[in-house]
Order: C-alpha cells, then sequence, then structure tokens
C-alpha cells in the first residue's frame, strides 16, 4: 500500500511537471505567435497541445489501468507512461523545426 | 530365463538371481503399440520447437531495434542539447532524457514479460507500435 502511494505522489509531480511545463511552452507559443503576427500550423497546433494533454491523459490511463494491478506492475506502469511522455516531449522540443510549428 | 541384459547386471552366485525370478532390463516395447503411441508427441514436439525458434528470432530482432534505438537516445542524453536557464527546469529537462534512455528497454521488456501470453502477431504489432513511437528524432536530425 505504502510503495502504491509512493509511485502515486512521485508519479503525480513528474506528469504534473509535464503538464505545467506543457502549459508553458503553450503559452510561450502562443505569445510568439501573437508578437510575430503568424498564424499556427496545424502540426503546431497539435504538437502544443500535445504536449499540454498526454501527460495529464496517461496519468489518468494509468490510474485507470492499475486499479487492479498488483504493486509491481503498478509502478512499472507508471514508469513506462513517464518514459513515452518524456520521450514524445523531446520529440516535439528537440526535433521539430519552427518552421513546422508557425505558418510563414 | 536370464537375457544378456539380466547376465551384465548380476554375477554368478548371487543369491538373488538363483531365488527369484527379477528381470534388470527394460521390457521392450511390442511392434504393434510403439509406432503410434510415438509417432504424435514426435511430431509435436517438432511443430512446438519450430514456433519456440520463430517467436525467439522474432523477439531477438525486435530486441535488437530496441537496442539501437535506446543507444540513439543515450547517445541524445549524454549529448544534453539544451541548456535550460532555470534549474528546476534543467533537473527536470536531464530527468526527462533519461527516461526516454530507459523508455526502450521498458517498452521491450513489458511487451516481453506483460504480453507473454499473447499470440506472436499481436506482440510483433505491439513492438512495432513502441518502436514508431520511441523513434530517437532528436538523434536523427542531429546525426543527419
Amino acid at each position: 500500500m505504502i510503495v502504491r502511494i509512493v509511485t502515486l505522489v512521485v508519479s503525480l509531480l513528474l506528469y504534473g511537471y509535464a503538464t505545467w511545463s506543457g502549459v508553458g511552452n503553450f503559452l510561450g507559443v502562443q505569445n510568439q505567435r501573437l508578437q510575430l503576427g503568424l498564424d499556427l500550423t496545424p502540426v503546431g497546433w497539435a504538437s502544443t497541445l500535445t504536449l499540454v494533454l498526454l501527460p495529464a491523459l496517461l496519468f489518468v490511463a494509468c490510474i485507470v489501468i492499475t486499479l487492479r494491478m498488483r504493486v509491481s506492475h503498478t509502478v512499472f506502469t507508471f514508469a513506462l507512461g513517464f518514459a513515452i511522455v518524456s520521450v514524445v516531449t523531446l520529440d516535439i522540443v528537440l526535433a521539430l523545426p519552427l518552421t513546422a510549428i508557425f505558418a510563414t | 530365463m536370464s537375457t544378456p541384459d539380466d547376465d551384465a547386471l548380476t554375477w554368478a552366485g548371487d543369491p538373488d538371481r538363483e531365488t527369484t525370478n527379477i528381470t534388470w532390463s527394460a521390457p521392450k516395447a511390442t511392434k504393434a503399440s510403439s509406432p503410434r503411441r510415438l509417432s504424435r508427441p514426435r511430431s509435436g514436439r517438432i511443430e512446438t520447437a519450430t514456433s519456440a525458434n520463430v517467436e525467439l528470432i522474432a523477439t531477438a530482432v525486435f530486441a535488437a531495434a530496441f537496442l539501437l534505438i535506446t543507444v540513439a537516445w543515450l547517445i541524445s542524453a549524454l549529448r544534453n542539447p539544451l541548456e535550460i536557464a532555470d534549474p528546476l527546469g534543467n533537473v527536470m529537462f536531464i530527468v526527462g532524457l533519461w527516461a526516454a534512455v530507459l523508455a526502450g528497454p521498458l517498452v521491450c521488456g513489458g511487451v516481453i514479460v506483460l504480453a507473454k501470453r499473447l499470440s506472436l502477431a499481436k506482440r510483433s504489432v505491439l513492438f512495432v507500435l513502441g518502436i514508431l513511437v520511441l523513434m530517437p528524432w532528436p538523434y536523427l536530425e542531429w546525426a543527419s
């Protein structure tokens, strides 16, 4: 039980920070867009919204999936979810060029 | 009546040999019963071994792909491509980099261990999905 609670709390912090960071990224991109007078491409909208929604949705999905799981599987599932969130976030932040986000 | 096997496993003057009628050699299968009984298990065993080999080879190929992905993410993590001014943001970014390194082994191990009851086709779909999601685009962009 204690392991489950610790897993939930640590995951809440990690997934929560990822969501918070996504919101910050979304607001930053919107700010840039307004300052530059540009519009976002569909890829730009999808990527910025993904950064906000993916961590939150995966966290909820992990909670639902692990309700009746063993503790070891619960820890594994939350770790796997966070790893996937990290991969997608890094793909968007590091590999997506600005020209794919802003419509010029 | 003693057989040559019995002669080999006993010696002259053995009281058991003379007083009892024990035979030490294994009974030989009769001609009528042996071919039918042995043919089915043999073919089943060969089929099981073949499918196990196919599964093993497929798993090894996918595991190799995940290993390559993990190495690519490891290179990205060691390169540390972004410096963030905010200390907390920087720490969390590095945590994310190393979580991405662990993603490959986690997905591969998860499919192998947790989905072992699924058929090879379904497991292969999971492996391919994992490879597509974990594709190391930052490394590919940096390397190209």
